[in-house]
């Protein structure tokens, strides 16, 4: 029910037994294996051990083909894949099977082959396109390309530009009456495509001739025949091409049926990888191995019995001064659906305070009164226990469903003291389609539009709770970690000027306030040096009044968002009625609703949020730590079920 | 029933008209901002949406903070059951003064937090798992226009 204590773990086992070991650990999942870089930077220890050879690059290119097969599956086959994973569940025998996962395997090389090939094939289609396109200009002229030269004449295809006349060039060549001629092939945007014969003892004159007209012989290497038969051959190429590019992707659809053995295979090569990456940060003698590791307290037996018919030495020590654990919060259910909030903004130092059992009932009252509506607490329950239900998600997912539903649940709670259902939709609905005037179901106690301050004072009310509730947090610390000294200066101070205000404004005496300035003056400066830097350093913190005025004031946006979704709830109802007709009603009411809910789901999460992060935790919280990551099993599709029935991931 | 009698009610009209013409123009240009600053992040990485989306929705609540207002104060007006009331010009004027807080703040907190966006989101493309203190930042300005949300809101709730 707290930040869990970890303990130092060595391990010692027999080299030959090291796959065994892995696997034992990964079943039991509860260790965290240490690098050894500094060990291994220790002459001392090199002289003993080494790393142990791993086959990382291995293990992440069969994770990494398998997840592309699933992909190129996906893609071709066109499966849809909704936002939630559905998870099926899969024995240990089965899931752990070498042979089964060897087939699979084989498939997904099969799958990626197709793929490979499909792109040699897509490469080849564009080269012939962009020859084919080349070639297309020189289609109206019968006549070999690779033709240069007769017994007489040379021939060459040559391009210029496109601004150039063409009648111009032929006149020339004409007033020249030299023995040449010039054929037009084609023109496009940016060039004429000519074809130019003339006898060898006139080159000269030819060149001179075409010089001013640019122009130039076209680069057409390597190709012997007509572009007509040329194009022809090409368009039979691409024509073959589509045919085993069809065959190719029929072949990928033909293993549609093994996709859920695709998804198997990917989360047993992701244990996989997480075994070598394990195995790369172990230490080997030749002989044994070495491992260190963080365990969580509590899970010690849990190993034990994991590891009791195994050849190892095991010491479990308590950790270091110079030694950082790292954190891992454990809790009830319930209260674990805070672990996304607080990892959210950043876990406690291990050294700090668990603080998901302190934010849980403030943020699902918070979230509650800021979407205060009875039916959008309802369908809030209702959708996020249909997904639990369903898909079972783990992880964050599952956390995210856990906090909609008692969120759901403390909304409910809060519309029916505001007396919101959908905003006012029944006494809309009673008025104009059922023709009750001032139809009233109940009188709510708090409600938003007639008594607005009643909900102001509340909300100001339950933000000074939850500021004197940090405080006596941060007191609590104090004492446990020895400085009694701090809590009474640091709180006491501020306590004191508080009920100063508080006397000043009731009995009209500031002498309790007085004292309350003069003990933070007195006090808050006490880490400074010298008494002159103590004494403006205590000056300085009365200026925090104002972040304490400015954190009460925080809190009236219960208030102001209470009134946000009531009254756009209401909006909605009252465009809905305007056109008098049930079935328009009906609409603007289910987009309307869906849309105020869409939005205030997401808005209220953010705001009751920063109220823990921003006002709360600035009274006790240390931030800081690092998440404890065990080596386990950690699946995406699949629940591992072992032989004795737990799900181990 | 002369023009100036009239005069009353149409300004205060014309007030609650701006609480809620002005925030959503800024919450229009905020959203604006933030989206086309995330089309940028999603042409790289379409994954991300959902958290751009998130990024973007925040300056949209301005322009709800001033719909809020607007309902309220044509509840105060009675433009929904018809009882329309006739206020006097010092009364309009008041009225027409109440709902400038949201006006005016909402107009330039959306345009702001839009700006604010667009900066988380370049933050969050670099990290991506610092999503959170993007949005921390972007709800600072809220504080403001909640701020103005509530003088407005206690403001007319007295007439």
């Amino acid at each position: 029910m707290a930040i869990v204590k970890m303990k130092r773990l060595n391990l010692l086992s027999l080299a030959e037994d090291k796959d065994n070991l892995l696997k034992h650990l990964q079943r039991a999942g509860c260790v965290e294996i240490i690098e050894l870089d500094s060990e291994l930077a220790d002459q001392k220890w090199t002289a003993l051990i080494k790393r142990e050879e791993s086959a990382l690059s291995n293990a992440k290119y069969r994770a990494a083909s398998v997840t592309t097969a699933f992909d190129t599956l996906r893609k071709y086959a066109s499966v849809k894949q909704g936002i939630f994973v559905e998870r099926k569940e899969i024995r240990e025998e089965i899931f752990c099977d070498k042979n089964y996962q060897a087939s699979i395997f084989e498939k997904a090389e099969a799958i990626n082959g197709c793929s490979r090939q499909l792109g040699q094939i897509s490469s080849q289609k564009n080269r012939l396109e962009s020859q084919r396109l080349g070639l297309l200009p020189w289609n109206s002229i019968n006549l070999d390309l690779s033709l240069r030269e007769t017994e007489f004449t040379r021939i060459i295809f040559g391009v210029c530009p496109a601004v150039i006349s063409l009648e111009e060039l032929q006149k020339n060549l004409a007033e020249q009456e030299l023995a040449a001629a010039c054929f037009h092939a084609s023109s496009d945007k940016e060039q004429h495509y000519l074809l130019l014969l003339y006898h060898k003892e006139e080159a000269e004159k030819v060149t001179e001739v075409l010089r001013p007209f640019s122009f130039n012989q076209a680069a057409l290497k390597d190709i012997t025949g007509s572009a007509e038969a040329n194009i022809n051959m090409i368009d039979m190429q691409i024509a073959e091409l589509e045919r085993r590019k069809e065959n190719l992707e029929a072949e990928i659809v033909s293993y549609l049926c093994f996709r859920h053995d695709l998804q198997v295979c990917i989360d047993q090569m992701a244990q996989e990888l997480a075994k070598e990456e394990a195995r790369s940060r172990l230490a080997t003698t030749g002989t044994l191995i070495y491992l260190k590791g963080w365990i969580p307290a509590p899970d010690v037996h849990k190993l034990e019995a994991e590891l009791n018919s195994f050849a190892c030495a095991m010491e479990i020590l308590d950790p270091d001064e110079e030694e950082v654990p790292p954190t891992q919060l454990r809790n009830r259910k319930w209260i674990r659906s805070m672990d996304m909030v607080t990892e959210m903004y950043s876990l406690p130092a291990y050294g700090g305070i668990d603080p998901n059992p302190l934010i849980f009932p403030f943020f699902t009252i918070f979230y509650g009164m800021m979407f205060g509506d009875v039916a959008y607490g309802i369908v809030l329950i209702v959708l996020s226990q249909i997904v639990i239900r369903r898909f079972h998600p783990k992880g964050v997912l599952g956390n995210i469903l856990q906090l909609a539903t008692i969120c759901g649940i403390s909304a409910a709670v809060w519309g029916f003291l505001s007396g919101s259902i959908f905003g006012d939709a029944i006494s809309v609905v009673a008025e104009k389609f059922l023709g009750m005037e001032d139809f009233v179901l109940y009188v709510p106690v708090l409600d938003p539009l007639t008594d607005p301050l009643k909900i102001l004072y509340l909300s100001v009310i339950m933000g000074a709770v939850q500021l004197f509730v940090g405080m006596c947090i941060h007191i609590y610390m104090c004492f446990r970690d020895g400085h009694p000294l701090d809590a009474l200066f640091d709180v006491g101070s501020w306590w004191l000027l508080f009920g100063g205000i508080a006397v000043f404004v009731l009995k009209g005496t500031p002498l309790v306030l007085f004292a309350g300035i003069a003990a933070l003056i007195l006090t808050q400066g006490r880490a400074k040096k010298g008494v002159v830097s103590k004494l403006l350093g205590g000056i300085a913190s009365l200026y925090n009044i104002t972040s304490w005025l400015g954190d009460i004031l925080s809190y009236t946006r219960l208030m102001a968002l209470m009134l946000a979704t009531t009254v756009i709830a209401s909006v909605v109802n009252i465009l809905g009625s305007l056109p008098g007709n049930i079935f328009a009603f009906l609409v603007i009411f289910v987009f309307g609703h869906t849309f105020n809910m869409g939005i205030n789901v997401i808005g209220t999460y953010v705001h009751t949020a920063r109220l823990q992060y921003l006002e709360y935790f600035s009274k006790f919280y240390v931030s800081g730590g690092r998440p404890f990551k065990p080596f386990k099993y950690d699946t995406r599709y699949v629940d591992i079920i072992s032989e004795d029935g737990e799900v181990k991931g | 029933m002369n023009w100036l009698a009239l005069m009353g009610t149409a300004i205060a009209f014309i007030g609650a008209a701006l609480a809620v013409g002005l925030p959503c123009s800024g919450s229009a240009k905020g959203v604006g901002t933030v989206g086309r600053a995330g089309a940028g992040v999603l042409s790289v990485d379409p994954s991300k949406f959902s958290r751009v989306l998130i990024l973007q929705i925040l300056p949209g609540t301005q322009g709800l903070y001033g719909l809020v207002i607007w309902f309220l104060a044509l509840m105060k007006l009675g433009f929904f059951d018809g009882t329309l009331v006739t206020y006097t010009l010092r009364e309009g004027m008041a009225f027409f003064g109440a709902c400038m807080p949201v006006a005016i703040g909402g107009f330039v907190f959306g345009i702001v937090q839009g700006r604010l966006g667009a900066g988380g989101l370049s933050l969050m493309t670099k990290r991506p798992n610092e999503l959170s203190k993007s949005i921390i930042l972007a709800i600072m300005v809220e504080f403001y226009a909640i701020l103005a949300l509530l003088s407005t809101f206690l403001m007319l709730n007295n007439f």
